[in-house]
């Protein structure tokens, strides 16, 4: 008798411990801010690589939600702005880490192997990785709500601005060239010490199409 | 010869003949694939001096919509930017008024807009001329976003041209008053708010005490999350909203809509909260009692950590949590045949072990990039309610309901020197679990600390805190003396036992408080029905003799069901009122107002009425099994159903009004009402076929 409830004893616990641990491991939806860490996170980039924010600690990174399919982001890589953009940070020592989070069926969805016919011409960017995020978990994990959705995290791995691209929330490919963009003075203002100003804003775009 | 000239005065009658409607036109129309816009106005001809309204009519395709002033998550809202107009109108021209939006919902992200046609109004203020001039023109170049589940940006240059003279009320003039109505009137109500780590808290006191519903829309965007219920509370002092936070600071004031439905229909009224204080979070905080010191002090000295660990795991002895187990644990000691070493030893190995695996948890958790904090167990809900059940298991053993196993029991058990040692290990292992929704006030920067040092050290602090807890009892194992301090075993013991679980309890009442926050009424309701099933399984249990087997499954089916439970309290939703939820399916749903059911039913919107109330059995039954299933959903949504529910879970005169004009004293009761004809009265038990069927026919 005393064996028997011995044995399931040791079962139930062992029972209860896995089950416990199974039930925290469920990731908390994510709702990051400026001046904390932002969350790790690993991405499968479209040419076969893996991206893992934390290998990235030393270097500044920026995020930029993206979908070939939205008008805005359109807006910024038909004109080249997205691109001379990525060009120019990445030169700085920058990496530019682009995500797709459009979830399968959904608009701007594509797979790696295809990624060569969706990226074309003006499509394709410049960013050290395009990542490929079709379950929306580091979609939900920062929060991102549109595209495009850009977030800078500084050399430490704390986030130092999230928000929009710039300041002129159109359609309209003219407005790159009058715009002020945020991204470009977040990591200018970081590289020379200085506090990033303004460090949220209203990001503007389609929705991610999760 | 004559002919030519005929021609000529032909062709020059026939363009005067066209020319003069001109003077009256109405303006271009700009069309697309995906719908209509063109700039009309609300008179006919324009006399000088007397204001009037011009508007911007956008119609979409069915299922495209466009969006307010402030769009929400995502999207743009539509712009108008003047190009040309006749000299001398440029300044009377205002902004875009902007008509109060609905709700436009997709998965996560929340938006606001306008479902289909909209009428953007803008006012003309009086003109004055020295000469007054034949006609006057307006022309625009109007930028707007439609979107549904892609987004297409559309541009137009729209014109309207309109003579001067005696003005009389255009066609479009009830339209665009009709409009005009729905622009919120500025109003002297203002609010107050304040901002307490993740929670918004609105006030306002309102005047009219027949409210039924009240609608939150946000000028100022992102301070408050789109995607989260604004729950709404009418007091007798007004109004309370409580929303969460968005990721913007907070500005002063927050410039906001209010849609207010009283039963004589709806008010839209823009207004302003003040705010009044704003407490940012410190730092994401587990549902703790100590959360305010649950911060790393990287300041910390290691040896310092870990006397505060030590510490903090000696104080966790006396919490209500641990001291039953430890007590009981303690007093066994004092059986005959028991070896006191050994048992000691088992225990603190036990609890060594336990706190090493949490460690290693931590750490591994931490390494893989989620935020930890001690107490992060207790963030989820399905982690609380495991606790619960564990509690109560254990309370209702002590409350003799059951006997405790060997390793929990202290009277009359004779034990053998390797079944007491196994015990112990495992009571240490318990005890560790059962401690983690007491945590001491010492080891919450201990813990802290641990966690921004490299593993071993942590492993250290963790390894620190579980000696402290166990030094009690391995002090008693060790020195004879006190183990023979302890009172000997007797009648009393029983009566002692049948006492600590009381504070078992007590600290499962504790977690249930936990859980509302965490989980809503639905998961405490849920946490309890767990918690009946394992006093059942208990009791089934009991009845072991002939059908062991047998009950011993049942009773595995049944924790299983428990814990099956706790997990879909983890996943679940906040519990919301069903409106809400079906408005994230993109079904429009309203609560039941007699006249706003009438104004649907004048527009040809189909419309289907859910009497339901919380207490009714059958109403619940018919919500699960017909109308929340994914066909009846995807029904109301191809046919734009709009749902209305009647919520009769307290007393509603308007309620009980509807409900007699189809003669029935209760609920439930469904009815739907086609775009044409009379309403249809639905069974009161539903199946998805019946629904589906009449359906079909409207």
């Amino acid at each position: 008798m005393e064996k028997v409830h011995q044995h399931s004893h040791k079962f139930f616990l062992s029972a209860l411990i896995i089950a416990i641990i199974g039930l925290f491991l469920a990731q908390p939806a994510g709702a990051v801010s400026v001046g904390e860490a932002a969350p790790d996170f690993t991405g499968a980039a479209i040419d076969g690589s893996t991206v893992k924010l934390s290998e990235l600690k030393g270097k500044m990174v920026v995020l930029e939600w993206t979908n070939p399919g939205c008008p805005f982001v359109v807006k910024h890589y038909k004109s080249g702005n997205m691109q001379a953009l990525q060009e120019e940070l990445t030169a700085k020592g920058v990496v530019w880490i682009s995500i797709n989070s459009s979830a399968e069926g959904k608009e701007g969805h594509f797979t790696a192997d295809k990624a060569g016919e969706v990226l074309t011409e003006w499509h394709k960017g410049h960013p050290t990785a395009y990542v490929l995020d079709p379950s929306g978990e580091i979609g939900h994990l920062y929060g991102a709500k549109t595209t495009p959705h850009m977030f800078v995290i500084d050399a430490e791995g704390k986030l130092a601005y999230m928000g929009a691209i710039d300041d002129k929330d159109t359609a309209d490919p003219e407005d790159v060239k009058t715009a002020r963009n945020y991204v470009r003075d977040a990591v200018s203002a970081l590289i020379e010490g200085r506090p990033v100003e303004p460090s949220a804003t209203r990001s503007y775009g389609c929705s991610v199409k999760y | 010869m004559k002919r030519p000239l005929n021609n000529f005065l032909l062709t020059l009658t026939l363009a005067f003949v066209l020319a003069a409607p001109m003077a009256h036109a109405e303006g271009n129309t700009h069309e697309s694939d995906l719908g209509e816009a063109r700039l009309i106005a609300d008179v006919s001809a324009v006399t000088p001096g007397e204001p009037f309204w011009l508007a911007v009519h956008i119609k979409p395709k069915p299922g495209w919509h466009t969006y307010w002033v402030n769009p929400g998550d995502s999207g743009i809202s539509a712009t108008v930017k003047w190009l040309e107009t006749t000299p001398g109108t440029e300044d009377a021209i205002g902004p875009i008024h902007w008509p109060a939006p609905e709700r436009l919902i997709t998965g996560d992200l929340v938006n606001y807009g306008y479902k289909g046609e909209v009428y953007f109004p803008i006012p003309v203020n009086a003109l004055e001329f020295d000469e007054t001039p034949a006609s006057l023109t307006f022309s625009a170049k109007v930028d707007w976003l439609l979107c549904k589940d892609i987004c297409v940006p559309e541009t137009a240059t729209l014109t309207l041209t309109l003579p001067t003279g005696k003005a009389e009320a255009s066609k479009q003039s009830a339209v665009i008053h009709g409009w005009v109505n729905r622009v919120p009137t500025s109003s002297d109500l203002k609010g107050e708010y304040r901002v307490e780590g993740n929670d918004v808290a609105m006030k306002m006191m309102l005047p009219a005490d027949n409210i039924t519903s009240v609608e939150f829309y946000p000028i100022d965007d992102g301070i408050i999350a789109n995607n989260a219920m604004v729950e709404t509370h009418l007091t007798d002092t007004g109004l309370e909203l409580t929303a969460s936070r968005g990721n913007i600071s907070p500005v002063d004031p927050l410039h906001a809509v209010l849609s207010i439905n009283t039963r004589d229909g709806v008010m839209h009224v823009a207004t302003e909260f003040a705010l009044k204080s704003n407490i940012q979070p410190a730092v994401a905080a587990p549902v703790e009692p100590v959360e305010k010191d649950a911060l790393p002090v990287p300041t910390l000295g290691l040896a310092t950590a870990l006397l505060f660990a030590f510490f903090g795991g000696l104080i966790l002895n006396v919490m209500p949590c641990v001291l039953p187990i430890l007590s009981l644990k303690a007093l066994s000691l004092t059986r005959k045949g028991a070896s006191p070493r050994a048992d000691a030893f088992a225990y603190t190995t036990g609890v060594l072990v336990t706190f090493a695996t949490i460690a290693g948890l931590m750490i591994a958790l931490q390494t893989a990039g989620s935020a930890v904090g001690w107490g992060f167990q207790l963030q989820s809900p399905g982690f609380v309610t495991a606790l619960i059940y564990l509690l109560f298991t254990m309370g209702l053993g002590l409350s003799g309901v059951y006997t405790l196993p060997s390793m929990f029991s202290g009277a009359g058990d004779s034990l053998t020197h390797k079944g007491g040692a196994a015990g112990s290990f495992f009571t240490g292992a318990f005890a560790v679990i059962v401690a983690t929704p007491c945590t001491a006030p010492f080891m919450a920067p201990a813990v802290g600390f641990a966690l921004t040092q490299p593993p071993l050290n942590a492993l250290l602090i963790f390894l620190a805190l579980g000696l402290g807890m166990a030094l009690p009892f391995l002090l008693i194992g060790i020195i004879p003396a006190l183990a023979r301090a302890l009172p000997k075993p007797g009648a009393w013991m029983e009566t002692f036992k049948q006492f600590l679980a009381f504070p078992m309890y007590l600290t499962a009442v504790w977690l249930l408080w936990v859980l509302v926050k965490q989980a809503g009424p639905a998961g405490v309701a849920i946490a309890l029905l767990g918690c009946v099933l394992i006093a059942f399984a208990i009791w089934l249990w009991k009845f072991s003799s002939p059908w062991m087997r047998f009950s011993k499954w049942t009773l595995l089916v049944l924790l299983a069901l428990a814990l099956g439970f706790s997990v879909s309290i983890q996943s679940g939703q906040l519990s919301c009122a069903s409106p809400i939820e079906m408005l994230e399916e993109g079904i429009n749903s309203e609560y039941y107002a007699a006249d706003r059911l009438a104004e649907l039913r004048t527009k040809g919107t189909p419309v289907f009425v859910n009497a339901t109330a919380d207490w009714c059995i059958t109403c619940q039954f018919n919500e699960r099994i017909a109308l929340d299933t994914s066909d009846v959903k995807h029904a109301f949504r191809e046919k734009g159903v709009t749902v209305m529910i009647a919520d009769w879970t307290d007393q509603d005169d308007a309620i009980s009004e509807y409900l007699k004009r189809f003669e029935r004293r209760g609920v439930p009761l469904y009815v739907l009402y086609p775009p044409q004809g009379d309403p249809i009265v639905l069974p009161q038990i539903l199946t998805p076929k019946i629904v589906l069927d009449a359906l079909q026919k409207i």
